[in-house]
């Protein structure tokens, strides 16, 4: 198996070496190549490529490494994935593109209320240790609370920073 | 220079806009900076759209007034809490947290760390305004090969930013060059990896990815820690220490202060490394080195001199080359060239009122955070405990307006969240998120300079070599992306030799 890590790590980096000649200039007419630096491809290609030979020195420098690295860098590969937390995150980030399709047609004021009221309620209930800032919980205190922030962030933007939200069913009242 | 700092300093006292934003900046930055997993970075990434619509001179007052206060605010967790607020408040807990809770006076401790780093920051500050204009009337005989070298030294700082691994810090800081290279072309004019889509056109905005890499991946790792850290927070009553106990600590405050600066200006070093070795001379000089790390004076006015005046050393190369030292002043630049104020040593020759703005709101929030600091511990304690179901929330809906206004876009928005999902991602391999910041801002500079350098010389490969800054530049730049490489591969060797 290292051989052929060897093997790939070395076809890489000659690849890339070549490839980078061939990136970085270019052929004129008298049979010469001169640098192409003044090109807009140079630039990126030669970000590929150092990432091209930073990847097969690594896998040269696996291949030629101790096994024993290899277990530990695979141990701690998996405990990274097994510590994500998983959901949460990424129920969080599908909230938050789902009031990016509701605020243009309901406007910023409604669904920022909305949505702040589902996400404070949410972390109510997940932060269990912060909770005696809002105890008794009630239902309206929360709705007060995302009323009130989007209000305030509503009027202060358009009339401080200048900043037009979208202002959706509620675009005729404000 | 003078008349014209003190007309920009009159003017403050005249116009109530100006000094008020220095108010609302400076607790924006002292109550970001003290809230734990919040840091200065993010806050000014929060802050930054706040500022689009106001004149590039109120936006420069803001923007100062919050990066200024926002080291300082790092030390109340620290003292309180025994967290450091931001990562340059670590060693403020070594001292500040035994005074808070073993000697039972937290207030007083606040009181030393806010002197401390009201006279640490304005040290910074006088050496900032003696040396930049120098620094600056140098660098403006630079020229597009000059700027190549200049950039390429920069980038050799993204192997000291990740303190974890050069290698995650170095890819980091590729991915932030490869953002930099979407939109048009800025020579050709050709659209590159815009793929059809107009608002990438015009390339990536540094608003979206800022605020997602910072703001949105903090609120995701938040999700994932439910439990929250013990905090017990400390009754303040009296905050100001004895005039005397400070009389005895001139020469750690100006030791501490001093090193603090010298160690901000190095682009990389930065406050973290300031603290630790202020903290570390401390120890050596002191007459009774055993006690520091119990709660005494000195433990936190050395490190609080340090982290606070590396402010005004990290403005040096920011302001006169135009290269961010730290996550921090590479949010800061950005926000700059929003209103159309690039740094660098053009802006010591063209724009000296924007300069006078900085140093003059830069010196005021500076006391106006000590000011504060006194008279306002016991609030801004209060604040600590803010949970973590209300401040999410909130931050996500400044991130979404933040992003959105830049170009009343939901596009900008989408953007934004996926650059969140980027940062989260690289928060949980380690992966430093500033490199790509640094990226971005430094990517064009040294691909514009670079094609400029090679048209001129009609593809001269050598002209960098030719010219004798460039040539040293580059050569620094190299030595510095190889020093960790060979300074472990030298390890290595003494390691083999000795055993």
């Amino acid at each position: 198996m290292p051989l052929k890590d060897l093997l790939t790590g070395l076809f890489l980096l000659l690849a890339s070496i070549i490839g980078l000649n061939q990136v970085s200039t270019m052929p004129t007419p008298s049979g010469h190549r001169m640098a192409s630096g003044m090109g807009g491809g140079f630039f990126p290609g030669l970000l590929f490529y150092i990432l091209l030979v930073a990847g097969s020195i690594l896998i040269i420098k696996g291949s030629l490494g101790v096994r024993k690295e290899k277990k530990k860098a695979l141990e701690s590969l998996i405990l990274c994935i097994s510590s994500w937390g998983t959901y949460l995150p990424f129920l969080f980030i599908l909230s938050l593109f789902l009031f990016l399709r509701v605020l243009p047609s309901l406007g910023f004021l409604l669904s920022s209320f909305l949505f702040l009221s589902l996400w404070v309620t949410w972390f109510y209930h997940l932060f269990k240790e912060e909770r005696r800032i809002l105890e008794p919980y009630l239902p309206v205190k929360v709705l007060l609370f995302s009323l009130g922030i989007s209000i305030l962030f509503f009027f202060f933007f358009r009339s401080v920073a200048g900043v037009y939200l979208p202002s959706g069913l509620m675009g005729g009242i404000w | 220079m003078a008349e014209l700092l003190l007309e920009t300093l009159f003017s403050f006292f005249t116009s109530p806009a100006n000094f008020l934003l220095v108010v609302l900046g400076v607790m924006w930055g002292i109550l970001f900076g003290s809230l734990p997993g919040l840091n200065t970075t993010t806050s000014l990434a929060l802050l930054v759209p706040l500022t689009f619509s106001f004149d590039p001179g109120f936006a420069i007052v803001f923007l100062i007034s919050a990066y200024s206060s926002g080291i300082y605010g790092g030390s109340l967790s620290a003292i309180l809490m025994n967290i450091p607020g931001t990562p340059s408040a670590i060693a403020t807990t070594f001292d500040g947290y035994p005074m808070a809770s073993q000697k039972k006076k937290p207030g007083i401790a606040i009181g030393y760390a806010t002197i401390s780093s009201g006279i640490g920051a304005l040290l910074g500050c006088v050496i900032l305004a003696l040396f930049a204009p120098i620094l600056a009337r140098f660098a403006l005989r630079f020229s597009n090969q000059e700027y190549v070298g200049l950039a390429l030294f920069g980038l050799s700082i993204l192997a000291y930013i990740s303190p974890k691994s050069t290698f995650k810090g170095l890819i980091a800081g590729i991915i932030g060059l490869f953002l930099g290279t979407i939109g048009s072309d800025s020579i050709t004019g050709l659209h590159r990896f815009s793929f059809g889509i107009g608002e990438l056109m015009s390339g990536i905005h540094i608003v979206p990815l800022t605020v997602g890499l910072f703001g949105l991946s903090e609120v995701l790792i938040q999700l994932e820690t439910k439990e929250r850290v013990q905090r017990e927070l400390k009754r303040i009553t009296r905050v100001l220490p004895s005039l005397s106990s400070f009389k005895r600590m001139w020469k750690t405050l100006l030791r501490s202060s001093i090193i603090g600066t010298a160690i901000g200006a190095i682009p990389a070093a930065g406050s973290s490394i300031a603290v630790m070795v202020a903290y570390a001379q401390e120890k050596r000089a002191s007459s009774h080195p055993e006690k520091l790390g119990t709660g005494v004076p000195e433990g936190i006015v050395a490190p609080e001199a340090a982290n606070n005046s590396s402010m005004g050393g990290a403005l040096i190369p920011m302001l006169t080359l135009g290269i961010p030292g730290d996550p921090m002043t590479a949010v800061l630049i950005g926000a700059f060239m929003i209103h159309g104020i690039r740094p660098g040593p053009q802006l010591f020759r063209d724009h000296l009122g924007h300069i006078s703005t900085i140093y003059v709101a830069f010196f005021l929030a500076i006391l106006v955070t000590t000011l504060l600091g006194l008279l306002g511990a016991k609030y801004f304690a209060k604040l600590l405990d803010l949970p973590r179901f209300l401040l999410l929330p909130i931050i996500v809906i400044l991130a979404v307006i933040g992003s959105f206004s830049i170009a009343n876009s939901l596009f900008d928005v989408t953007l934004m969240i996926l650059f969140g999902v980027m940062g989260y991602l690289m928060r949980k391999i380690d992966m430093p998120q500033a490199p790509v910041i640094l990226g971005l801002i430094l990517g064009p500079i040294l691909e514009d300079n670079f094609r400029r350098s090679l048209l001129i010389t009609r593809g001269d490969i050598f002209t960098f070599f030719k010219r004798p800054i460039s040539c040293t530049l580059i050569i620094v730049a190299l030595l510095t992306l190889l020093y960790p490489l060979l300074k472990k591969e030298y390890m290595k060797y003494r390691a083999r030799r000795s055993s």
